[in-house]
């Protein structure tokens, strides 16, 4: 018989380190923010970091080169926007200090290509758009991500859900999800 | 350097994992098989497969079925009305072996030792990291009957698409039309495979026994209290919306059930009496209770229970670890036992098996979403279909539909577009799974 702690060890996971997080881009307000971030990257995969409320020099470290590259592509005196790469696998701190305080951003690069979350999402549209969406009723490679996630949001708001089986299935997903599993179908291969 | 921190160093110096011969499995060094599958049918098939892409073809993965193809459940009541034939819903495993590289083997698992980690069938015993058991449903004896053999020969439930699909078809292309030559379905108490599939049985039998055998019908004999899928559309065609009825019987309880001659004994409260009621059949199909193989009972996997307990994020047995069962011999809570969400849990289970076995379970979060659906003929040129998505609920670990107020979704009325998409959902749920 198994222990309580292994049986559970999938929810405890969740529940110390909350959800992964691959929106488009986060923000992160240094002055009002105490709450660190944690983000999944995939090899390959690029991800903005929009900081504000920057108050006098922005400092960044980034505690691991060579799983996660840092650059940035643009500031003011009170906003900078870093972008991410994942290179390999890895974890790398990067912290974003000013004077008032710090924010750390915890970032993993997977050994297992792909999001996971995102992965597991898009892989309920392959049943019927193809393995990797790339055929079926229709395939969904060839779009990007906005596309994805916009055309999937707009079906989850129709009124006309029985009468179209997409629009019943987008209602079961949350604005979240649904970027996570464009996000990653606009990159898979 | 140990195997794990030299793959470790080689992604780190960019080098691709695909090398082959290079698991990059740490925790299931030293075994057989990294992934040991029992069961070829939609769960095993989906998951087979996705292991092999989603760890960029590094995992060893076996495949045990006894069959040599796989028969498709789904459609196989089209079967009955002869618009298809059981031998249009085989799927080899061919592309597993040459197109994705799974190691198959034809045999008949007889024992699972999940202390050492081991299966045996016939005289081999091989070893594993992790088991997934996709192994399909036994089936109960109705009361009455004696031996399974009079389902395969006098009966037939079929239930599991194959011999008794053709024989079930067989009885009805030969039975004699007429008023009290029927057509006498039961159905068990829920959970049994596929929700809408024996009322779906029903329709397309009574639409065909409209044009083929007039004068005779459908009875419905079902244990469960109401429709347990798809409730308005299936009530709606039952009560004549396409040109036939079903005379459907709810809430019974089956208490006899007579291959020869054919017959049900039920009993349904009515009022404060309770009525007992023989039906007699021209052709009979006791869809029976049903539950997990008893190679899962054997192996404790059960917990006394007919099916067998798992978390629903990873689809991990609640009783020993590194074992996962996935399709119609798991309980996963409110998930319901059907090919399409089988795909889903396959896939689900996947990125949880990856995750453990490469070591990088402890430190994402999985929060799964699973989703059926489902095309449902009620008529040859008309479909309904049912759409279910299911999100993790973390306070009380289950999964539940997440829309529609925590119900399925059903098309608003059975269309002949609806058809049509049945055949393109049908031909690329398979495909996902076998192609």
């Amino acid at each position: 018989m198994k222990s309580f702690i292994t049986r559970f060890k999938w929810l405890l996971s969740v529940l110390l380190l909350g959800v992964a997080v691959n929106s488009f881009a986060l923000t992160l307000n240094i002055g009002a923010s105490t709450t660190d971030t944690r983000i999944t990257l995939q090899r390959a995969q690029t991800f903005d970091m929009n900081v504000s409320g920057v108050n006098g020099t922005l400092s960044v470290t980034n505690s691991n080169a060579s799983a996660i590259t840092l650059t940035k592509i643009s500031s003011t005196t009170t906003t900078a926007v870093y972008r991410l790469t994942g290179i390999s696998t890895g974890v790398s701190n990067i912290a974003f200090k000013d004077k008032t305080g710090t924010v750390t951003t915890y970032l993993k690069v997977p050994l297992v290509q792909g999001t996971l979350d995102g992965r597991q999402l898009a892989s309920n549209c392959f049943q019927c758009h193809g393995t990797n969406a790339t055929g079926g009723v229709g395939k969904l490679t060839g779009m990007t991500r906005y596309e994805i996630y916009y055309k999937l949001a707009e079906m989850a708001k129709s009124s006309e859900y029985t009468s179209n089986i997409m629009k019943a299935h987008a209602r079961g997903f949350t604005d979240s999800q649904m970027q996570m599993l464009a996000a990653y179908i606009s990159q898979v291969r | 350097m140990n195997r794990r921190k030299f793959i470790l160093a080689a992604a780190k110096a960019g080098l691709a994992l695909s090398i082959p011969g290079i698991p990059m499995v740490s925790k299931a060094a030293g075994v057989n098989y990294d992934v040991i599958i029992v069961g070829g049918g939609m769960a095993g098939a989906t998951i087979a497969k996705y292991l092999r892409i989603w760890s960029n073809y590094t995992l060893k993965v076996a495949l045990i079925e006894k069959d040599t193809n796989y028969t498709s459940n789904i459609m196989s009541n089209e079967v009955l009305t002869g618009k298809r034939t059981v031998s249009s819903l085989g799927y080899a495993y061919t592309n597993l072996i040459n197109k994705y590289g799974i190691y198959r083997i034809q045999a008949t698992v007889s024992q699972i030792n999940t202390a050492s980690q081991t299966i045996t069938y016939g005289a081999t015993t091989l070893s594993y990291g992790a088991l997934v058991l996709a192994t399909g449903l036994e089936f109960d004896l109705w009361p009455g009957l004696t031996n399974v053999s009079q389902y395969d020969t006098a009966i037939p439930h079929a239930w599991k698409a194959g011999p008794q699909t053709t024989l079930l078809r067989n009885q009805l292309v030969a039975m004699t039309a007429g008023a009290g030559n029927n057509v006498v379905i039961t159905i068990p108490k829920a959970p049994y495979r596929c929700p809408p599939g024996p009322y779906e049985r029903a329709c397309v039998i009574a639409d065909w026994l409209r044009l083929n055998k007039p004068g005779s019908k459908v009875i419905v004999l079902d244990e469960n209290p109401q429709v347990m899928a798809e409730k308005d559309n299936f009530m709606n065609a039952f009560s004549g919306a396409y040109g036939y009825t079903v005379d459907y019987r709810p809430g019974v309880t089956i208490t006899n059930v007579s291959a020869s001659p054919k017959n049900v004994t039920y009993t349904r409260p009515v009022g404060d009496a309770t009525e007992t009621v023989v039906v007699n059949a021209a052709v009979l199909n006791p869809i029976p209770p049903q539950r997990a193989p008893k190679l899962l009972s054997d192996a404790g996997l059960l917990n006394g229970g007919k099916f067998a307990p798992v978390d629903p994020v990873s689809f991990e047995s609640m009783m020993e670890d590194n074992v996962y069962i996935i399709g119609d011999a798991c309980n996963a809570g409110s998930i319901p036992k059907a090919g399409h969400i089988a795909n889903q849990e396959a896939k689900t289970c996947a990125s949880a098996i990856l995750l453990n076995l490469t070591g990088y379970g402890e430190t994402l979060a999985l929060s799964p979403v699973l989703n059926s659906a489902c095309y449902t003929p009620v008529t040859s040129t008309l479909a309904t279909w049912l759409s279910a998505v299911y999100q993790y609920n973390g306070t009380s670990y289950v999964m539940q539909a997440s829309h529609n107020g925590g119900a399925a979704i059903a098309a608003g009325s059975a269309t002949t577009e609806n058809y049509s998409k049945m055949t393109k959902w049908f031909g690329a749920l398979m495909a996902d799974t076998f192609s």
